[in-house]
């Protein structure tokens, strides 16, 4: 990469239940638990996410929402608006863009800025910093932001994460080293479980350790991922930032907390999928043509399987019969299953070519009728029959 | 056993055959062509087990004998040979085919591990001349289904009802329908789907004969053309109500030239979506303006098309492939529509019917504007991202 760069990185602070306060002010000072229902402690779903408040209980993203019910039962337990967190991320994007066209959006709620290009016209990027934040709690609400402005997408996110909430950490290029070598390995992008162990045993303990490694010994160790490693440490990232072109596809996965063998929990957990992604497509107005099932086993083997359809479709019904039979006539040799996962692709936008059979249109109207329902009332006001966990199950 | 044979009449035989045998089949004998040596006629058999044709060639043989020999090398060297009368003898499991100048042998494989054709044959039969179905094969196919999840609508409807044959297809964004009178009612009742290869390869023996004979029963339905016989077996599906979508009730009527119509689709639809390929319709008194939008990159056309049209100002929007696909059908220079309003089908026929025959096609049109489905407050933008419900924190 030629020349200096000035990424910025922005991470919204706990956004999905920062959405919900805002929306109800009410909440604001409470512990604030946005995920599954926790049925009163036997819920099995996780949490999406834990406002500042929850987390002083140890509750986290992605914890078993049991565990964060058993830590604070008195917490406020919402479920997931997906569709308002992304008309209010959609916001957020769009202040994003008139600071620069190379916006990368890399989830709902976070995105990378390369500002380089746009330097001379908004000048200093810490005061672009300090007016993105500014603009989105006075344009969007009350909502704070944490941003990292460095020399590579690696460092900024880095940065965005060392102070928040609402933070805002500048690394120059002269100081990496300072900013970088104290942190844990842990840090680093891809250093998780598995490596960081092994790491360890290595004697490498902080990201300085690890760049003070002969860079032979990690290659020879680790391939070339021990000279991605090497070069992460000494902050070397050369990957530009991409500016987001609209979705190729839409998709949704589950993990189960336990590997599942249950054929109808499964079944149901593929249906429920397949409401949140066709209600998602519904929202944008988008339709696809393909749908892919995936298939994780407990020995973490990972399939795909897909099929096409002759017309696209957001309908429940469609998506569902094909996800169902692609499934029932997936193999699994015996084993359980670990993750389950829907998507749609070869996406289609823009006007809706009408069809002769009303079965279509019939199917098309009861998601019109519950996606009203659920606007109105909200998302646990109604339920697909097929989706619904009966009185008798486990869990 | 020997005899001699015409090479340019086992050429013919061999072509009428040749389309239904599979390259590759997890049943390798399939890939055979059963030659069949009677007294007076040598009978050539292919089949993929969904379909079947026979047919006869005339000989005179001294004995009866049979042989299965590969039909790819046996069709290339028979199509290779001059024409000239060939010397054809089965010995034990070997065909020989001798000319003056050369000898070829096939391996081959016993007559009884060939499958057997097994068809129930109806007594009760229907004939038409050969071009009337070819005409209504011709207007179907293209309307067909490629879905495998709606098995009945990737074939072609045969419906006998009311000394009628209707011939149907339909994908359900448009939809074909030639009815066909006095053809008797030997089959009345019959409801056949059809496989568009059989259909395909009916359509490569047009030429065997002048009319042709029609045989249903639950499972199949048999094509007979002289000496040319067709057995398909049928798509073991529930066609739809097909009949309650048509718009009949549709009012106005627009007259217009069909290569007129034609030409300036073409041309427009270059400015339409890539994804709904969608041109607008305006029709006015005397004129049908046609129009696309480039949201994309900013161009757009439109033109304007003298019509004959007695209805109100009216909208609609349909996929320009599916209008030049319908209007390659129409076979007078002339097309009448007739319409109704932006999210009803369009009626399409010739402006002049064969004698005998009602030959309808239905387009269906494309929504106007983006508003998506089960959100009309929403704004119809595309997503940011691929979004997960799980932030990062």
């Amino acid at each position: 990469m030629a020349g200096k760069r000035v990424i910025l990185h922005l991470d919204m602070d706990a956004f999905f239940a920062a959405v919900e306060e805002m929306d109800n002010p009410a909440l604001r000072g409470k512990p604030v638990v946005v995920g599954a229902d926790p049925k009163g402690g036997r819920g099995r779903g996780v949490v999406s996410t834990a406002n500042y408040e929850a987390r002083k209980y140890g509750i986290g993203s992605a914890m078993p929402i049991s565990e964060a019910y058993r830590r604070c039962p008195h917490a406020v337990f919402l479920p997931v608006r997906g569709s308002r967190y992304r008309e209010v991320s959609k916001q957020i994007m769009a202040i994003l863009r008139e600071y620069t066209p190379l916006v990368e959006p890399l989830s709902i709620d976070e995105a990378f800025l390369d500002l380089t290009p746009t330097l001379k016209l908004h000048g200093d990027p810490v005061e672009v910093a300090r007016e993105i934040k500014r603009r989105i709690r006075e344009e969007v609400g009350d909502l704070t932001a944490s941003v990292g402005i460095a020399p590579n997408k690696f460092l900024a996110k880095i940065a965005s994460d060392l102070e928040k909430p609402d933070g805002l950490v500048v690394v120059s290029e002269d100081r990496v080293e300072e900013f970088l070598w104290p942190l844990p390995v842990g840090r680093l992008w891809g250093v998780g479980k598995k490596t960081q162990p092994l790491l360890e045993r290595l004697g490498i303990r902080t990201i300085g350790d690890l760049a003070r490694f002969p860079r032979d010994e990690l290659v020879q160790r680790f391939g070339a991922w021990g000279v991605r490693l090497w070069e992460l440490a000494h902050g070397i990232d050369d990957r530009p930032v991409v500016p987001s072109s609209p979705a190729k596809s839409i998709s949704q996965e589950t993990t189960f907390e336990q590997d599942v063998d249950d054929v109808e929990l499964l079944e149901r957990t593929l249906l429920e999928l397949v409401d949140h992604v066709t209600r998602e497509m519904r929202d944008t107005g988008v339709r696809g043509r393909t749908v892919t099932l995936k298939i994780r086993l407990e020995d973490f083997s990972t399939f795909t399987r897909s099929r096409t359809l002759s017309e696209a479709t957001n309908a429940f019904a469609p998506v569902a019969r094909v996800a169902l039979d692609l499934f029932r006539r997936f193999d699994r040799q015996g084993q359980k299953v670990r993750l389950v996962g829907v998507g749609l692709s070869n996406l289609e936008r823009g006007g809706r070519q009408l069809s002769l059979f009303d079965t279509d249109t019939s199917e098309e109207r009861a998601d019109q009728v519950v996606d009203l329902v659920r606007r109105r009332f909200g998302e646990k006001a109604i339920h697909r029959a097929a989706a619904v966990r009966r009185k008798g199950d486990k869990g | 056993m020997r005899f001699t044979i015409d090479r340019q009449s086992l050429m013919t035989g061999l072509q009428r055959v040749y389309g239904v045998v599979p390259a590759r089949s997890t049943v390798p004998v399939l890939t055979n062509v059963l030659l069949n040596v009677l007294p007076d006629k040598l009978e050539i058999v292919g089949t993929d087990l969904e379909m079947s044709v026979r047919t006869s060639v005339p000989i005179e043989a001294p004995e009866a004998g049979a042989i299965a020999v590969p039909a790819r090398p046996f069709h290339e060297v028979v199509r290779e040979l001059p024409d000239i009368p060939i010397e054809f003898e089965i010995d034990g499991l070997q065909l020989f085919l001798r000319t003056p100048q050369g000898e070829y042998r096939f391996p081959g494989t016993a007559k009884e591990e060939y499958p057997a054709i097994v068809v129930e044959k109806s007594a009760e039969y229907v004939v038409l001349p050969t071009d009337a179905l070819t005409r209504m094969v011709n207007r179907a196919l293209f309307a067909v289904s490629t879905d495998q999840l709606r098995l009945a609508l990737t074939g072609v409807l045969f419906e006998f009802t009311d000394n009628e044959l209707r011939v149907v297809a339909t994908d359900g964004h448009r939809l074909s329908r030639t009815v066909r009178q006095n053809v008797g009612d030997a089959l009345n009742g019959k409801k056949c789907i059809l496989p568009t290869k059989s259909l395909n390869v009916l359509l490569r023996n047009t030429d065997a004969a002048d009319e042709v004979t029609l045989r249903a029963s639950a499972e199949h339905m048999v094509f007979e053309l002289g000496d040319t016989t067709i057995y398909s077996k049928l798509i073991a599906a529930k066609y739809p109500q097909y009949e309650r979508t048509i718009p009949m009730e549709n009012q106005f009527r627009m007259i217009v030239g069909r290569d007129d119509l034609a030409a300036a689709v073409r041309r427009v639809r270059v400015f339409s979506s890539v994804i709904s390929n969608a041109v607008t319709f305006k029709l006015e008194a005397k004129s049908l303006e046609i129009s696309a939008e480039d949201e994309e990159y900013g161009g757009g056309a439109r033109e304007t098309l003298t019509i004959d049209y007695d209805g109100p100002e009216l909208l609609a929007a349909y996929n320009a492939q599916f209008l030049i696909d319908i209007l390659r059908h129409i076979d007078t220079p002339d097309v009448i529509f007739r319409l109704q309003d932006s999210q009803t089908g369009a009626l399409v026929f010739p402006s002049e019917q064969v004698v005998g025959e009602e030959f309808m096609m239905v387009i269906m049109p494309v929504m106007l504007g983006t508003t998506a489905t089960g959100a009309p407050e929403d704004e119809a933008a595309a997503p940011d991202a691929h979004y997960y419900f799980q932030d990062g924190d």
